[in-house]
């Protein structure tokens, strides 16, 4: 697919706090590099409210690329773009959704996406399999998916040789001398447009429900003075911040062989485990962030976890 | 190591200010995180431990204590920088003070951010703009450019010995310090050829004791206030000399005081500070395609305000809006902080155009070409009118 050149390409980059932040800000500004080697002005960042990054907190990085400054100055000094020709997914489990800060919910992954976009997906399946998992759109694209070599931490290489085989923001050169030293045998990775796992996606196609609109924020006039937030009613969590986003492997608690001994319960980080009087641990997947302290302080090992991809859209 | 020759990278305004600490050869740099201001201590702190220059690498206890140390290394005759943002700045706000009438020619990065509460670390221009009045030079950036080559411009007019003040160098936080852009970093000749080794006379130093800002009241503090306002008057002639210079060796054209964007015939003219400049040069090209008579000015010396140059700019002018990223709750028309220094600027002009003031990107909501059409329809109506209808706007605020 020839990626539409409009004035400006956004290129998005969605990764996890701390996992994979700096690859995903490496893979924007290495487009961004190679735009400037083939004669064009580019940009690159991150969205701000990203950095610092939490563990598996998801975040994006971009970069804006466009054939003269002039075009691409108006836009330049925001925090995210509106819309992007290219999204790269480097775990698979943020299909789930995205979530930066509280005040915006849950976002689809592919909120920004444009009609006729390039989705790359670091994952081992095809796209029809990965598709189960995506949220359906109202707009077109094309899903690649491609093995990063780690579901967490994939290496750029493959990442970009699938997106120079199907993109021509740059060129494939600049891509390579963008790289440098550091990685010399991109070659290697440039998938043959044949031989890529790519499909075409229409309009309405995905597995997951659609994500409703953004919340509406109160008026100066609706809101109390200064910011004042309640406090989360007392056995209860907060219903506006469901940091279930940031999970890729997801606990389960084997009863079998659970000896109640509370331990889970005790180093939980984020409060997510129930266990009143003599009950099993119950998990709270709304706020388990996967951060697998439960699994490796288990005495008896009774808490497993596997890679999550689906799970029920917060409203 | 240092770079032989000029080259062009993809950095952060950040990490560009950390190239022209490297660069000048700071001897001490004293540290405090604050985001987004702590962009530049972990650059630096890359640069110190990759072995690319040699400095005093101090992290302190707090802003207040790392403005102290740089105020005393650089009376020690030391090229000294820090940095703050926010409510950092406003901690160190003692140390601030003092570091200008210690004369001591400290160049620090204000990373422009909300003061909290509420948390923010969105761009507001407050934290700068209320020490504006102590003999700090500020000037603001626009990219990530523009950072690295004010910090370099700023330790050359601070150790002027015609100036012997501190200088900021102020970057909308995110904007210009988080956004990387393509800079063009120069090489350490350049820089040496540029910037002369700082001198102080009257350096302390153990083997030849004296005492500086003693105890002394009214006897001598009135004349301290004076030599300083003399400092201050003279540092507009030093930085025309550092402007000129710094073109012919580094290559890059910079107007000292004022940006004109298409100003020649400009009917309506925006003025604002800071990365809005970028929005509002997109929304001048817009505005001139429909065939309106627009400019935008930047203001890029704030300390000493540029006030000759901004009489004769607007003489004539049909209308002129001027956009603040600050507040000043309760001053004359409820209005920005900017907007009262140009008003108060003009006002022994005869002729005056109207002005009428924007308050926007409050808390870092981006003001953006949307925000300033909103802006232009306003400032177009008050050019009609021949006075403006209100005195101030709040633009892309939910009211």
């Amino acid at each position: 697919m020839e990626c539409t050149i409009e004035e400006i390409n956004y290129i998005e980059s969605n990764g996890r706090g701390v996992k994979s932040d700096k690859i995903a800000r490496e893979i924007v500004d290495t487009i961004a590099t190679a735009a400037l080697k083939d004669g064009k002005v580019a940009i690159s960042y991150m969205s701000y409210g990203d950095d610092p990054v939490r563990v598996g907190i998801p975040m994006k990085a971009f970069a804006a690329v466009s054939s003269k400054w002039e075009s691409i100055e108006g836009e330049v000094a925001r925090y995210n773009p509106d819309r992007v020709n290219v999204s790269f997914i480097l775990d698979p489990t943020l299909s789930k959704g995205v979530e930066n800060w509280a005040n915006m919910g849950r976002r689809s992954i592919l909120e920004k996406i444009k009609p006729g976009a390039l989705v790359i997906v670091n994952t081992t399946m095809t796209p029809e399999e990965y598709l189960n998992y995506l949220p359906k759109t109202d707009l077109d694209y094309t899903l690649i998916t491609i093995d990063g070599g780690d579901i967490e931490k994939p290496s750029v290489l493959p990442l970009l040789g699938a997106f120079i085989a199907e993109s021509s923001i740059v060129s494939e050169q600049a891509l390579h001398d963008a790289l440098g030293v550091k990685y010399l045998d991109l070659e290697k990775f440039v998938e043959s447009p044949t031989t890529l796992k790519k499909m075409k996606v229409p309009k309405g196609a995905g597995g997951m429900p659609v994500y409703g609109p953004p919340p509406r924020l109160p008026t100066a006039s609706e809101m109390p003075i200064a910011v004042v937030v309640p406090a989360v009613p007392e056995k209860s969590r907060n219903p506006n911040f469901k940091t279930s986003s940031s999970r890729t492997y997801k606990p389960t608690v084997d009863v079998g062989q659970c000896i109640r001994c509370k331990t889970c319960w005790i180093f939980c980080p984020d409060g997510a485990i129930d266990m009143r009087g003599d009950e099993y641990p119950s998990i709270d997947y709304d706020y388990c962030t996967g951060c697998g302290i439960c699994v490796n302080n288990c005495p008896v090992g009774a808490i497993d976890s596997q890679i999550e991809l689906k799970e029920e859209v917060v409203k | 190591m240092s770079q032989a020759y000029a080259r062009k990278e993809l950095i952060t305004g950040c990490v560009s200010v950390a190239h022209a600490i490297r660069l000048s050869d700071v001897d001490v740099i004293a540290a405090y995180p604050i985001r987004p201001y702590t962009g530049v201590m972990n650059a630096v702190a890359e640069m110190l431990g990759a072995g690319e220059f040699d400095a005093e690498y101090l992290v302190a206890d707090s802003e207040h204590g790392q403005f102290e140390i740089g105020k005393h290394a650089s009376m020690v005759g030391a090229r000294a920088f820090v940095g703050s943002s926010g409510v950092g700045w406003a901690y160190a706000a003692e140390a601030i003070v003092i570091t200008a009438t210690n004369r001591a020619p400290v160049v620090a990065l204000v990373g422009n951010r909300a003061l909290d509460d509420p948390g923010a670390f969105g761009t507001e221009h407050n934290e700068t703009l209320m020490t504006r009045d102590i003999g700090w030079m500020f000037s603001w950036a626009s990219d990530a450019q523009e950072a690295m080559d004010l910090t370099l411009l700023s330790y050359r007019i601070s150790e002027d010995p015609r100036v012997m003040l501190p200088s900021a160098v102020c970057a909308d936080g995110s904007f210009v310090t988080h956004i990387k852009y393509p800079v063009e970093i120069p090489s350490q000749d350049q820089v040496d050829q540029f910037l002369p080794p700082y001198k102080r006379s009257f350096a302390l130093h153990p083997d030849d004791p004296f005492t500086v800002a003693p105890q002394c009241n009214d006897e001598y503090v009135f004349e301290t206030r004076k030599q300083m306002d003399e400092a201050v008057r003279r540092e507009p002639e030093v930085v025309v000399e550092a402007h000129k210079d710094f073109s012919k060796i580094f290559g890059r054209q910079h107007e000292p005081f004022l940006e004109k964007y298409m100003m020649e015939d400009a009917e309506i003219v925006f003025i604002g500070i800071g990365s809005m400049a970028l929005a509002a040069r997109a929304s001048v090209r817009e505005l001139r395609e429909k065939g309106k008579k627009v400019g935008f000015v930047r203001i890029k010396r704030f300390r000493p305000f540029p006030t000759d140059e901004l009489r004769s700019l607007l003489k004539g002018r049909q209308a002129v809006g001027v956009v603040d990223v600050d507040f000043s709750f309760g001053s004359p028309n409820h209005g920005g902080v900017v907007y009262q220094e140009i008003r108060s600027a003009l006002y022994d002009e005869p002729e005056k155009p109207p002005i009428v003031n924007f308050i926007a990107g409050l808390g870092g909501r981006p003001v953006t070409l949307a925000t300033f059409r909103e802006i232009a329809d306003i400032t177009f109506k008050t050019a009609e009118g021949g006075k403006p209808e209100r005195n101030v706007y709040w633009i892309d605020v939910r009211v």
